[in-house]
């Protein structure tokens, strides 16, 4: 432990270190991005049904309604579409997180998204009587985007701005009052929210094209925004007086750094349920690779969130035959792994 | 935050929901201490058969308890209603009950309605010993006792009244039945309910010779995130009704031994000659889809739904399934000759 990193924020002095983590940044990319495609491809080949490379193949190019282009088509696609819009969303909606309250432990839950969502499931079960993934989908998204807002709110309170500290705490205790009342409602009339129980198992086994595409565009825009202010979020990663002096609109840069945050990670809960680790883990081993630029580890996160979500997903449907395994259960279980590997091997590149 | 359960958690709470998910909301209590002690043992319990001397030594793995003289007021105190069942059997009733009677189609209404207190019950519940001790026992029951009954409990049960005990799944419905009605001193009540609940079985194997030999398959579809499960694996209790009347398992029944979630992508391994799908909740996501539509016995009209009740929302049938009793047994093989025929003819 030897040195101390300190980010450069704009600025184009780089020590060696970063400059061979800047050297990786495009072939990086590249890699990434070839990585992708095989996961992605590997998420159309494999699943429970061992269904040959030629089957599927075929099965991909003829929609006839046979047996292996129903798999593909019906089964396979939309799980795949589901998890890259899923997992570019939860991966960067972690580093921005990350970023935003300058805490390494940061996921999207730790602002109320996920306790939000949840909660406002439970109350379309037990008040408008939904069930089914879709039927859920824009409940969960409400929730997701109130609770956001309400802990802004709170951790701004008084002041005009939230500070990392105070939102943070505003997050963990609204989503402890949330989860609270969600446990309360189901727990006194079981009956009414058994399906919500369910709700929280992150899967995207059956989560439909349609849904997808119907979240896709604020999943769009939130990934937009965040890229946007990433540069900002360098200059804040020096703390809110040296950020102000370097010229950087702090309350801008966190008002939109929560909306951005809200559409990505308020989507992905809305269309899975809520698959953890993803948001914490990807943004920790993209910044060893890239190094501490906000805008690079943004771009990275887009295409190594949805890898590991691929990866995960293929894996649950294999190893459970002839069952399946939800990907939330398998993200921890393959991503801790690689996390403690490069925890051992590297070096933490600080936020 | 909620975080993903593990995929042990995920079963064992699985296995809960299914007790859950088909049993209704068990409507709340009955009406409290209406009748108490005035009728005095006649109407609680039959005469006794003068065979059973008391006192009787009631043995349990927690220790055992003393029965002076035979019980008039017997409490259950677990949440599934196979110890009902039985002392209603044997013309009994109980002054304390599990409210999960309430989902037993086999039962009279007026059988429960003399039951003096139904204690708010819910699958793996355990009632409070206070409450138990409210109802002042002369018998505790609990003959299908959950894997949560342990020493503290007996302890404190024990201080109440004598327990008569066993653990879950150790007895047949039969044994169950024998067992309560030797310590009632109904030891002749007590075989021939049984004999009537096996003669039942028997009459209705024998009046559908068409099922024998021929497959079947139970699947219990539940909400969309959880997804079908296969409920008739070899060794299962449904499993066990489909041989009673003369059908066999598929082979690939024994694919799900371990955990009886499916794949969607697998869903072809749910084919038989008659095969059961039990819905809680709304099905469409399942019975819609193009891979279950080409089933074989989806396609040709030899799958079988059976709905919830739409008012209560219990599937009494697959609740039945987990209560099998010698009361529940009959009524039971009857509705699966039903849906069974409806597939077979």
């Amino acid at each position: 432990m030897t040195t101390v990193h300190e980010p450069a924020p704009g600025s184009s002095v780089l020590r060696p270190d970063e400059d061979r983590a800047a050297a990786r940044r495009v072939p990086g990319l590249v890699l990434s991005l070839f990585v992708l495609v095989v996961t992605a491809s590997a998420s159309l080949a494999v699943g429970a049904n061992e269904l040959s490379a030629g089957q599927v193949w075929t099965g991909f190019w003829q929609r006839d309604g046979s047996q292996e282009s129903v798999i593909v088509w019906d089964l396979r696609v939309p799980r795949t579409v589901a998890g890259v819009v899923v997992g570019a969303a939860l991966g960067v909606a972690g580093a921005s997180i990350q970023a935003l309250t300058r805490n390494p432990l940061a996921d999207s839950g730790i602002l109320g998204v996920n306790a939000g969502a949840g909660f406002a499931v439970t109350l379309g079960a037990g008040f408008f009587g939904l069930s089914g993934i879709t039927g859920y989908v824009w409940f969960a998204f409400v929730g997701a985007a109130a609770a956001t807002v309400l802990v802004y709110l709170i951790g701004a309170a008084g002041r005009g701005t939230a500070s990392p500290v105070t939102l943070v705490l505003a997050g963990v205790a609204l989503g402890a009052v949330l989860n609270g009342f969600s446990t309360f409602l189901t727990l006194i009339d079981p009956e009414t929210f058994r399906s919500v129980r369910a709700w929280g198992l992150g899967s995207i086994a059956r989560t439909s094209l349609d849904d997808t595409v119907a979240v896709a565009p604020f999943l769009a825009v939130g990934l937009l925004i965040a890229l946007v202010v990433s540069g900002s979020l360098n200059s804040m990663a020096l703390g809110d007086d040296l950020a102000v002096s370097l010229g950087a609109k702090v309350l801008r840069t966190r008002v939109l750094g929560v909306l951005a945050v809200t559409l990505l990670a308020g989507g992905a809960t809305a269309l899975t349920g809520g698959i953890a680790f993803v948001g914490l883990m990807v943004p920790h081993v993209v910044r060893w690779f890239v190094g501490p630029d906000q805008r690079w580890i943004t771009v990275h996160c887009a295409l190594a969130g949805p890898v590991l979500v691929l990866a995960a997903d293929t894996l649950g449907r294999v190893i459970a035959r002839p069952g399946e395994i939800e990907v939330a259960v398998l993200t921890a279980v393959i991503g801790a792994p690689v996390l403690l590997a490069l925890v051992r091997r590297r070096k933490v590149s600080g936020l | 935050m909620r975080t993903p359960r593990t995929r042990a958690a995920r079963l064992a709470g699985a296995v809960i929901a299914g007790l859950i998910l088909v049993t209704g909301c068990g409507a709340g209590t009955g009406e409290p201490a209406a009748t108490g002690t005035s009728a005095g043992a006649s109407a609680a319990l039959p005469a006794g058969e003068g065979v059973t001397e008391y006192p009787l030594t009631l043995r349990t793995p927690f220790g055992d308890t003393r029965l002076d003289r035979r019980p008039e007021r017997i409490a259950v105190v677990t949440a599934n209603t196979l110890d009902t069942d039985a002392l209603v059997a044997l013309g009994g009733t109980p002054v304390f009950a599990p409210s999960t009677v309430d989902r037993n189609p086999w039962l009279d209404a007026d059988d429960i309605g003399k039951i003096d207190k139904l204690w708010d019950a819910e699958a793996g519940t355990e009632v409070s010993a206070e409450a138990v001790a409210a109802a002042s026992p002369d018998l505790i029951v609990a003959l299908a006792a959950y894997e949560t009954f342990d020493q503290a409990r007996f302890d404190k049960l024990k201080a109440i009244a004598p327990v008569l005990h066993a653990p879950a799944g150790e007895l047949t419905w039969q044994e169950l039945t024998r067992k309560l009605g030797d310590t009632l001193d109904l030891t002749a009540a007590a075989r021939s309910a049984v004999e009537a609940a096996e003669k039942s079985v028997a009459k209705t194997r024998a009046d559908h010779p068409e099922f024998k030999g021929r497959t079947a398959t139970h699947v219990i579809v539940y909400d969309e995130k959880y997804g079908p499960y296969y409920a008739s694996s070899p060794g299962s209790d449904t499993a066990l009704l489909f041989e009673q009347l003369g059908f066999v398992l598929p082979a690939a029944a024994k694919k799900f031994t371990k955990d009886g979630t499916i794949s969607d992508e697998l869903v072809g391994l749910i084919d038989a000659d008659f095969l059961l799908l039990s819905t809680s909740g709304d099905p469409g996501y399942f019975v819609d889809a193009p891979l279950v539509e080409a089933v074989p016995a989806v396609a040709d009209g030899r799958a079988v739904v059976n709905a919830q009740d739409k008012k209560s929302g219990t599937n009494h049938f697959a609740w039945g399934l987990n209560v099998q009793s010698v009361l529940s047994v009959p009524w039971l093989i009857d509705e699966l000759a039903d849906l069974g025929g409806k597939a077979i003819r």
